[in-house]
């Protein structure tokens, strides 16, 4: 018997109208990786912010070890030794590796100094108990973001945390750098910790967890020891009902060349050249897939594209110079740059339009017309709730994202450039943006996507660009590569 | 009262219309006195011109007066990136020493410190000439002029696509700027006619009562605007009623002077407003839980 480590009984959460989390309850053992999976807006991060301490549940307890805690703060979490990594690392640039591992726990001797030589000694064994190592004297924001990971984890175990979780730590990773990961995690649940993923992808959960815990609109709607699990039952519980749209195939291109980029640079906000010089050329109906670690000038690139930022080179959309409004463009960041939050769904759908002449007709903006195209859309894209009127963030990110969609993909435009357009939606969401890319390439348009999920781009694109430092590492043909070659060469190893 | 309420109602509305654009203007004590001053200077200069032209010139001179000065803090703002909030504020000690030299060294009556009376062509007539209600007050038309000014700016933010441009650029730069929007143009112009309004709030005692400009004629109503626009959550139409009850509270002020210490009144407002503010926000809360 695995003493149980993690207990949540009965927790239930209200965010306004929406029942967050009902009556859930949840455990992860000690010494086993518990995976919480789930659809958009299911409750899983929820759920484990409410265990960190950043949310307070309406009702419920949380035992550790059988003991009810209260826990009102993540510093009262952390003092439990939990400890969260949480999607978007909290590491400071400018820190080395060492200074961000202790930085708010730095540990003093009795002169008041910080005991640099005994704490680096403790990190140290520590890296070498776990198997995670990494250079102590680097500044982190030079080093991948494989790397950065392993510092925030190792950050959790200098504090002595005993419950670890993580939140979707794969999304950043590539294929090789995921095996490590995983292989390392195995390691820290055999030495007797708690680890909790949340993850969405299935076949991490098959690969690495004990159990798993399925979460829907709030409600734990199974749970699975792994053995007993198998891909089928996994999917259609995530999905609910069976996946119920069809898969439309990637259609030959023409040979016209549409998109055409010529030796084109681009420097970030910093100054730093962080495009260096790439050539490429997109054909009428190609979708053109750009892999990449993030931060290998993806955004720099796509916002030269877009018009928004300055560069040097050429660009030119059917041999001439592009016009923002040929360009539709689903960005990386949808809470950022996609949607402002404040507005309604039907305002949100006019953004980037209000100066189409349908929209705005004598300095005025056409209220009627909006209204009868936010609702075509809304059927179109099978938005949910279906209401134009109703603010954008009371819906979930999968159907903000569709709103997003739906608005550019609709633009009468030439070039089509998605950013991330299914990052966290759930696999019915994902195919319905997956099938209405191909769609609008398939009208003779050229689309760009630039993904970090290597199997979109692997499914839609006919070729695969993977940009490494500011330069296309390779261009390959879909059909003829896979995961593991463009993850060599998203790493630079080839 | 509704005196009192004029000149807030201004500059309420330019301090809300700035932070529509996603901007915090401080400001408009000084672009009034700028508005105030450029007003005046009509008034006094032009002398042979019929009311039908001399009043509306004086109109828009206090604008531009107000205008230029928030123009400064605009354009410093989108070019090299300096915060809007200093840039007026410093601006303020400008405006207000600027108007000081003027009125002192240029355009003096001795022994005061106040510039020439303006012509009778550029008076704006008050209420109680034209209707026989309120009478003995300084209640002018100029309120007339700040209730059309607040009904034409909301309709310009709720149904205008360069309403929809600065709505979305005080919300969130970033989708406006991948919308396509030139989010510098819009910083410059929102500074500009938020400091617009600003300037218009002069006309108020410069046209509708006393007739001339005076030093320390603001007394804080451009800082007070700001407590205006919070209350009336940035709605133009709001800041109607918002700038009225303030007026009260500070009409209530002078007819109790007598009686007590000046400082108890302030003390007074001061404790109001702030009742008003946390329990609009307490209220606001309670809804957005609902």
């Amino acid at each position: 018997m695995t003493d149980i480590s993690v207990e949540m009984i009965g927790i239930s959460k209200r965010f306004g109208k929406i029942q967050a989390l009902d009556k859930v309850n949840f455990a992860a053992p000690s010494g086993e990786i518990t995976s919480v999976v789930g659809e958009n807006g299911a409750g899983k991060s929820t759920l484990m912010k409410i265990l960190y301490g950043m949310s307070k549940p309406d009702t419920g307890e949380i035992r550790l070890n059988g003991k009810t805690v209260k826990i009102n703060s993540t510093s009262d979490a952390i003092k439990h030794g939990i400890g969260m990594v949480h999607q978007h690392f909290m590491l400071a640039d400018g820190l080395t590796a060492f200074e961000n591992i202790i930085i708010g726990d730095e540990r003093t001797g009795k002169s008041g100094l910080i005991k640099f030589k005994s704490l680096r000694h403790e990190i140290r064994s520590l890296m070498k108990v776990t198997g995670l190592e990494i250079d102590l004297d680097v500044r982190t924001e030079d080093l991948p973001v494989g790397v950065q990971q392993k510092i925030e984890i190792i950050k959790l175990l200098y504090r002595d945390s005993r419950i670890l979780i993580l939140d979707e730590p794969t999304a950043v990773l590539t294929p090789q750098e995921v095996n490590e990961f995983f292989s390392s995690l195995r390691k820290l649940a055999e030495s007797g910790k708690t680890v909790i993923l949340i993850t969405h992808k299935i076949d991490e959960v098959l690969s690495v967890s004990n159990s798993v815990t399925v979460l829907k609109r709030g409600k734990v709607i199974a749970s699975y020891s792994s053995e007993s699990l198998t891909r089928e039952t996994l999917a259609s519980a995530l999905s609910g009902e069976k996946i119920h749209t069809t898969r439309l195939e990637k259609k030959n291109h023409s040979c016209e060349v549409l998109l055409d980029v010529k030796d084109l640079s681009v420097t970030n906000d910093r100054g730093v050249t962080v495009i260096n010089g790439i050539s490429f050329e997109v054909k009428k109906g190609e979708i053109l897939g750009i892999a990449g670690v993030e931060g290998n000038g993806q955004t720099e690139l796509m916002e030269a594209l877009c018009g928004i930022r300055k560069y040097q080179g050429e660009i030119k959309i059917n041999g001439e110079k592009p016009n923002t409004s040929q360009i539709a463009h689903i960005p990386a960041d949808r809470l950022k740059e996609g949607i402002v939050k404040e507005f309604s769904v039907e305002e949100n759908i006019l953004l980037g339009r209000h100066r189409e002449r349908k929209f705005s007709e004598h300095y005025r903006i056409n209220f009627r017309t909006l209204r009868k195209f936010t609702k075509f859309i809304i059927e179109e894209y099978d938005v949910n709730p279906p209401y134009p009127e109703s603010l954008i963030t009371g819906l979930s990110g999968g159907n903000q994202q569709k709103v997003v969609a739906g608005r550019e993909l609709t633009k009468d435009s030439t070039l089509i450039i998605a950013s991330q357009p299914t990052r966290g939606l759930d696999i019915n969401a994902t195919e319905f943006i997956h099938n209405r890319l191909i769609i609008e390439a398939s009208k003779a348009k050229a689309v760009i996507i630039i993904s970090s999920d290597l199997d979109e781009l692997l499914k839609l694109s006919h070729r695969i660009a993977v940009l490494y430092r500011g330069s296309f590492s390779a261009i390959l043909e879909s059909s003829e590569t896979n995961e593991q070659e463009i993850g060599l060469y998203m790493t630079g190893l080839k | 009262m509704l005196f009192k309420a004029t000149p807030l109602i201004f500059t309420g509305l330019s301090v809300a219309f700035a932070f529509r654009a996603g901007m915090f203007n401080i400001g408009a004590e000084g672009q009034m006195n700028i508005g105030a001053f450029a007003a005046a200077w009509a008034g006094f200069t032009f002398t042979a011109l019929p009311w039908v032209i001399h009043i509306p010139i004086s109109i828009c001179f206090a604008f531009a007066g107000g205008a230029l000065w928030a123009l400064i803090a605009g354009y410093l703002k989108a070019r090299v990136g300096s915060h809007e909030v200093i840039n007026t504020i410093m601006l303020n000690f400008i405006a207000l020493a600027l108007v000081s030299y003027l009125v002192n060294s240029v355009y003096n009556v001795p022994a005061t410190v106040r510039t020439p009376e303006i012509s009778p062509s550029a008076h704006i007539p008050r209420f109680d000439s034209i209707t026989g209600f309120f009478s003995g007050s300084p209640f002018n038309m100029v309120f007339i002029i700040g209730i059309c000014v607040c009904l034409l700016t909301g309709y310009i933010i709720r149904n205008t696509p360069l309403g929809y441009e600065i709505r979305t650029s005080g919300f969130n730069r970033d989708a406006a700027e991948y919308a396509g929007m030139n989010i510098k143009k819009l910083t410059v112009l929102s500074m500009t006619v938020a400091g617009g309004f600003a300037g218009l709030s002069g006309l108020n005692f410069v046209n509708g009562y006393k007739h001339y400009f005076e030093l320390g004629f603001s007394e804080g109503t451009g800082y007070m605007g700001i407590a205006v626009a919070l209350i009336a959550r940035n709605n133009p139409i709001a800041i109607i009623p918002v700038a009225v009850f303030f007026g009260i509270l500070e009409y209530g002020g002078l007819t109790v002077n007598t009686l007590v210490p000046k400082e108890i009144i302030t003390i007074i407002q001061a404790l109001t407003i702030l009742s008003a503010i946390t329990i609009t926000e307490l209220f606001r809360r309670r809804v957005s839980l609902e």
